[in-house]
């Protein structure tokens, strides 16, 4: 039932939606969209009709659990890229929505710093250490391999 | 002394300064008196890099740990991965202190190496705070987490 609610919702409800999601008020928004703030409260309230519920945040949380369930390489949380969602719509299987603990630490994906607590921060300098210098490990073991391997080609040839 | 290092840092030093939010301004003093300090205890003797380097060693572990604090508390994901590099740093004095053969090449080396990718990373960062003022008109410099 939900998913027929979100279905009948306008583009122009969703993008304001996202912008809700993303904590912004109607003023914010207004100048994203080139419109007046009364008019994204009409496209809010408008939504908050179609979805049922009395509150915009409910809202946004609505639409927003129910856009994680699309594969993350075919949708990006930050508004701008919200054009290419109406492009290309996806076929998708509902799966139950999969709470991630572990966000990784780019400004991609429309994750936010803040959504790592301090400690898992600290938690990830020092995952980001470990794979560099494996890597580097790794790097400096292949050129001596690869040096023992020209050496020994040298000594065949000679 | 390494002119084009220091050129760089300069330059990334000002732009952070002028472009920068709270933590990026913080990012590149720091920066900018760690490698100071930094040249300064290794022209203090000489035949550098040829013994573990105390004094540089204790100015990374400082540096480390001021980052460590600024990813922990800034409201950006660039320090993260800047603590991680100077964290590597760290850990190339303990190679030099367990590998006692390490020529001294490969000690600076493997010391200095982080230095420009930590440079670029700070300066990408203010880029990134420059491009999200532009958009927003706002960017939060520190993290509030809820209780």
């Amino acid at each position: 039932m939900d998913l027929d609610r979100i279905a009948r919702l306008t583009e122009q409800q969703r993008v304001c939606l996202r912008y809700v999601y993303a904590h912004m008020t109607s003023k914010e928004i207004a100048p994203h969209l080139g419109i007046e703030p009364g008019s994204v409260d009409q496209h809010i309230k408008a939504a908050m009709r179609v979805l049922g519920v009395g509150d915009r945040r409910a809202a946004a949380r609505m639409l927003a659990e129910h856009e994680s369930l699309v594969p993350l390489h075919a949708f990006d949380r930050s508004p701008a890229r919200s054009a290419s969602m109406r492009e290309d719509p996806i076929e998708f299987e509902p799966t139950p929505p999969r709470l991630r603990r572990w966000r990784v630490p780019l400004p991609t994906w429309g994750t936010r710093p803040s959504e790592l607590s301090p400690w898992q921060r600290l938690a990830w300098v020092f995952a980001i250490m470990m794979a560099f210098a494996f890597a580097f490990g790794v790097f400096l073991a292949g050129i001596e391999a690869l040096s023992r391997m020209g050496r020994a080609i040298a000594r065949g040839l000679l | 002394m390494n002119y084009f290092f220091v050129g760089l840092l300069i330059i990334c030093t000002v732009y952070g300064l002028a472009a920068g939010g709270a933590p990026e301004r913080i990012a590149v003093v720091t920066y900018a008196a760690s490698s100071h300090a930094t040249y300064l205890a290794l022209e203090s003797h000489s035949g550098p890099w040829h013994s573990l380097e105390v004094g540089v060693f204790i100015i990374d572990i400082i540096t480390f740990v001021a980052f460590a604090l600024l990813a922990m508390r800034a409201d950006r994901f660039w320090p993260i991965w800047v603590s991680a590099l100077l964290g590597l740093g760290a850990l190339g004095h303990l190679g030099r202190w367990l590998a006692l053969d390490m020529i001294p090449w490969a000690y600076a080396v493997v010391l200095t190496i982080w230095s420009y990718p930590i440079l670029a990373i700070i300066a990408l960062g203010t880029f990134n705070h420059q491009r999200r003022l532009a958009r927003f008109r706002d960017d939060k410099s520190w993290s509030s987490f809820a209780p």
